[in-house]
């Protein structure tokens, strides 16, 4: 375990669950510069509670709930910001996409998944990365969130309705 | 809710959770309705796009985390509020204050084989003349 310190080590954590956070932050936020940001804050804060973690969650899903929790923070302040510019308080920061219904690169495809992520509020797009993207458990993804099972499943059902609203019209 | 709005609900529920016998019988001979079959292919398309879905940082990521992190211990000027900082003072006086109270009471009991009030404040050998004396900021010495 890279206890403080120990900086080589460190940063094979960083090389081994950049990935995994990068999911968790830009699913939530959208791939916009901030998200960068956010995600080096959460090996950041990870490191500085190095010696607080006592190895009783799974590292990776330690590193996911200081990821999501990072995001909404981010969330609250950027519908803070937008709200003083925009009226609506409707988020802008993600890029905008256009689909044509043809078979999709990889990058179209995430780009029609973070349109339909952005139709959704914080609280089912959490359970949506978490659970679709990022394949935890509907358990895991209740206690990362620190809600109830009932409630991940009502939210990922009706997240998933407004999103294939979103996607119908493109050939998946 | 009507049963078709029911029926939708128990395929979405399916992908998530395991259904008991009779909601898996009700889905599976609903599943026969082609316009709902369609729409099941449709949910699992989209939860594999999703699944299959990944983002990466900007180059130099591990990089720039090291170097942040490096750069604080550096500097390592904890900016701390002012009450913490207050705090963080006392709780170290109050500490060093214990340990020498301490040791200056270990150090009576070693000398004079006793704590009671009269050894730890030197009067043990004083009579109760001297004592008032004493108290009278007198010098009994003289």
């Amino acid at each position: 375990m890279a206890r403080k310190g120990d900086h080589r080590a460190f940063a094979g954590i960083v090389e081994r669950y950049k990935g995994m956070v990068a999911n968790v932050v830009k699913g939530m936020l959208g791939d916009v510069p901030e998200a960068d940001d956010v995600g080096q804050e959460v090996f950041i804060r990870f490191y500085h509670s190095l010696e607080r973690f006592r190895g009783e969650s799974a590292l990776g899903t330690y590193l996911t709930r200081i990821a999501i929790n990072l995001s909404l923070n981010a969330l609250k302040r950027r519908k803070r910001t937008l709200s003083l510019h925009n009226e609506d308080g409707e988020e802008q920061r993600w890029p905008e996409v256009s689909d044509e219904g043809r078979p999709m690169e990889r990058r179209e495809a995430r780009e029609l998944v973070e349109k339909a992520l952005r139709q959704l509020d914080e609280g089912y797009r959490a359970v949506v990365v978490l659970r679709l993207i990022e394949g935890y458990s509907t358990k895991e993804t209740a206690e990362i969130l620190g809600i109830p099972l009932g409630t991940v499943l009502s939210r990922l059902a009706r997240a998933q309705k407004k999103m294939k609203e979103t996607l119908s019209d493109t050939k998946l | 809710m009507n049963a078709k709005e029911k029926i939708r609900n128990l395929l979405y529920a399916s992908f998530d959770r395991e259904l008991d016998e009779d909601e898996r019988r009700i889905l599976e001979k609903a599943l026969q309705d082609p316009e709902l079959r369609a729409e099941a292919d449709e949910l699992k398309n989209m939860r594999r796009l999703l699944a299959d879905t990944s983002w990466e940082f900007g180059e130099d990521f591990t990089a720039r985390v090291t170097q942040r992190i490096a750069q604080e211990e550096k500097g390592k000027v904890v900016e701390m509020e002012p009450e913490r900082q207050f705090l963080s003072v006392f709780r170290k006086m109050a500490i060093a204050g214990v340990a020498a109270v301490f040791l200056l009471l270990l150090s009576i009991y070693f000398t004079s084989g006793s704590l009671s009030k009269e050894t730890i404040f030197g009067t043990e050998n004083f009579s109760e003349d001297e004592l008032v004396s004493y108290l009278l900021y007198e010098d009994f010495n003289e």
